[in-house]
């Protein structure tokens, strides 16, 4: 029989997400919305540099804002984030897709989409949770933490890097 | 060799929240002042990744906030707000008095000694703006106040491992106590999972002799790396829908700031509005409606789109009539359609003459006590806004060879009007009617008095209506004659050969 991340579970998991990374000062809060099931996300900003995987010369700094959350249809975490220039225009799916390296091969749909926020009902670019059981199902049994095992795999495509404290948690 | 040390600028990175936020303050408080806003601004204490080697200062919408409260990772800056209502007194402000000005107040926060209470004084940042929010453009030029030809000669410049061994650097950070030292640049950065101090470096300077320098620069280079400021343009970020919602909104609410300050635009936008009859009166007021902000129009109508309606019924098209699409509906799906644009006051067009009029203001308070007598010139009559006509009443009046009422708006003064007084209203002189002559290139400005048999506004009819209600409109619905007849103007027909006045309706050419 096929397991399942629980809300339950999943709700601790980015708790204690949340203590390891006030621990590295690393930036995750955890925010809530009330009277909402699913209703606890968590949040976190970094700022980066991308650059054209086809042309090296361009180069864009943004900042990403990634959101964690659970999706309560399909019953898995979802990843979803917005991803803006510094004069605060957000990117399109399309613009993002030019600087993404890592997923080149795939199929830009099939692979990310402009889903509705699972919490704020706001659209994010989000890596599409159809597949999200099928790698997270191995973690279920023998991760202390499936969502950060979970991120440790899919994290690297939209570029969120963990850092090591995290795996070590899990 | 002795080196000069050079000032390395921030970066600006806005969230698009600022914005949002932004264009809020400046739609329900500050309206159409200038006001200076303080805003925080969030540097991170942590270095950035490697490849992100420019320090950014980052603002969104909780830089309005009045505490700061971001996250522990993140220094304060102090920043202003400058907006600017128009792109000339943008462009044309003065760059330098600006900068100059935070710079004098930095400087005597750091010579009364404010900045040793409050460190983060130090870190100020200046945004200058211009959001035309009818466009959705936000232009905006940060700077970094830093005083002008200052020069510090760094004599030598150390890793800080160079100094102290790297199990003293890695300790708890108070390595430094007691120890006489230069200068630090205190740097974080990661090492891993954990957090090291071990990129600041220790310099070794010579500082200027300089007293109050009056001179400050550090205003942002924009993306082509020229001095100038930059534009955030958000309109094809959002949805063509909220923008066409949000810029009506906008409309009303200049004209109320410049204008009507009293009026309620919500009570407006709220209200539900039925017309009955999607003709020329229906279709014309519906649009004046829209303009004013009513979103909520139910259409009545019986009939359908005919080939004569569309020139002058302002809400259909000659598609409709070949479509003989009912009115009311038609009439609906084309305001959808429509952008509420000019608010005209037109009311009859004849063929070379015009009128124009407002209806007379009902004072349901003295509905039945006599009004009391105006006093007014020899030879001048005055009326009382209470006493005034309205379009129906002067029908029999209105422009010869007249074929029907192109527009018809009405506009109701909470105060009596006395006519002959040249009444000034909030937008200039109201009249109570204008008529216009082409032929002789003429303009009258009459008031005329109610007429007491007016289908319309006469006390009958309103009374009627008070009494009965949808009863009373079921009759008229139901026998064109009903009013004719409660007004006794059927009686008054049987007495006048009225045949010369009869009109044709389009619908009786079909």
């Amino acid at each position: 029989m096929d397991m399942h991340l629980t809300l339950e579970n999943f709700t601790k998991c980015i708790e204690d997400i949340v203590k390891i990374s006030d621990l590295l000062m690393d930036g995750w809060i955890l925010k809530e919305k009330q009277g909402v099931e699913n209703g606890k996300y968590i949040v976190k900003r970094c700022t980066t540099q991308l650059t054209k995987p086809d042309d090296k010369d361009i180069k864009v700094l943004v900042t990403f804002e990634y959101h964690i959350a659970y999706q309560l249809s399909y019953g898995v975490p979802v990843i979803c984030f917005k991803v803006w220039k510094h004069d605060g225009l957000l990117f399109s799916l399309e613009e993002y897709w030019e600087f993404n390296q890592d997923l080149k091969e795939h199929n830009m749909y099939d692979t990310l989409t402009q889903l509705d926020h699972p919490v704020l009902c706001q659209p994010f670019l989000t890596l599409h949770p159809c597949r999200t059981q099928e790698i997270i199902q191995p973690f279920l049994e023998n991760s202390k933490n499936p969502v950060i095992s979970w991120l440790s795999v899919v994290g690297l495509f939209v570029h969120l890097n963990l850092l090591e404290e995290y795996l070590k948690n899990c | 060799m002795t080196q000069q040390l050079s000032y390395v600028q921030l970066s600006s990175s806005i969230n698009p929240s600022f914005w949002n936020k932004f264009t809020e303050l400046k739609l329900n408080l500050d309206k159409l002042d200038e006001t200076q806003h303080s805003i925080w601004g969030y540097f991170s204490i942590i270095l950035a990744n490697k490849e992100c080697t420019v320090p950014v200062l980052e603002v969104d919408s909780t830089s309005f906030n009045q505490k700061f409260n971001g996250q522990n990772i993140y220094l304060p800056f102090h920043g202003k707000l400058l907006n600017k209502n128009t792109i000339e007194k943008f462009k044309d402000c003065n760059k330098m008095d600006i900068i100059n000005e935070e710079g004098k107040l930095l400087y005597q926060r750091i010579r009364n000694g404010c900045v040793l209470l409050d460190p983060s004084l130090l870190n100020c940042f200046l945004v200058l703006s211009f959001a035309d929010l009818k466009k959705y453009h936000y232009y905006y030029w940060f700077a970094f106040p830093v005083p002008k030809d200052v020069v510090i000669e760094k004599n030598y410049s150390r890793l800080i491992t160079e100094v102290f061994s790297k199990n003293e650097v890695n300790g708890e950070y108070d390595f430094l106590q007691g120890k006489n030292t230069s200068f630090i640049a205190f740097t974080l950065s990661r090492n891993g999972s954990s957090i090291t101090c071990q990129q600041s470096i220790i310099y070794s300077l010579k500082l200027p002799q300089q007293e109050a320098n009056d001179i400050w620069v550090g205003w942002e280079k924009n993306e082509r790396e020229k001095m100038g400021p930059r534009l955030s343009n958000l309109k094809n970020t959002l949805d063509p829908y909220v923008i066409a919602e949000n810029s009506v909104d906008l409309n009303l609410k200049l004209m109320k700031w410049r204008v009507l300050p009293d009026i309620d635009l919500e009570k407006i936008k709220s209200t539900k509005c039925l017309l009955l009859g999607s003709g020329t009166l229906g279709c014309s007021v519906a649009r004046a409606l829209l303009a004013w902000g009513v979103i909520n129009i139910t259409f009545v109508d019986n009939s359908t789109v005919s080939f004569s309606n569309p020139v002058r019924q302002s809400l259909f098209t000659y598609l409709d009539s070949v479509q003989a699409k009912p009115k009311s509906q038609a009439a609906a799906e084309n305001l959808k359609i429509i952008f509420p644009g000019v608010v005209a006051i037109t009311i009859a067009l004849g063929f070379d003459t015009y009128l124009v009029m407002r209806h007379g203001f009902k004072d349901k308070n003295n509905m039945n006590t006599q009004s009391t007598p105006i006093l007014h010139p020899e030879g001048i009559r005055s009326i009382k806004g209470t006493e005034l006509g309205c379009y129906f009443c002067n029908d029999v009046t209105a422009p010869g060879n007249r074929m029907r009422p192109a527009f018809y708006k009405t506009s109701q003064n909470a105060n009596n009007h006395d006519m002959d007084d040249g009444n000034q209203s909030i937008l200039g002189l109201l009249p109570h009617s204008v008529r216009g002559f082409l032929s002789s290139f003429e303009h009258i400005l009459p008031a005329t008095q109610k007429y007491k048999h007016c289908v319309a506004c006469s006390d009958i009819v309103l009374e009627e209506y008070n009494e009965k209600g949808m009863d009373f409109l079921l009759e008229v619905f139901n026998s064109s004659k009903h009013l004719e007849d409660i007004t006794h103007l059927t009686e008054m027909f049987k007495e006048t050969d009225f045949g010369d006045v009869m009109e044709f309706s389009d619908e009786d050419f079909q």
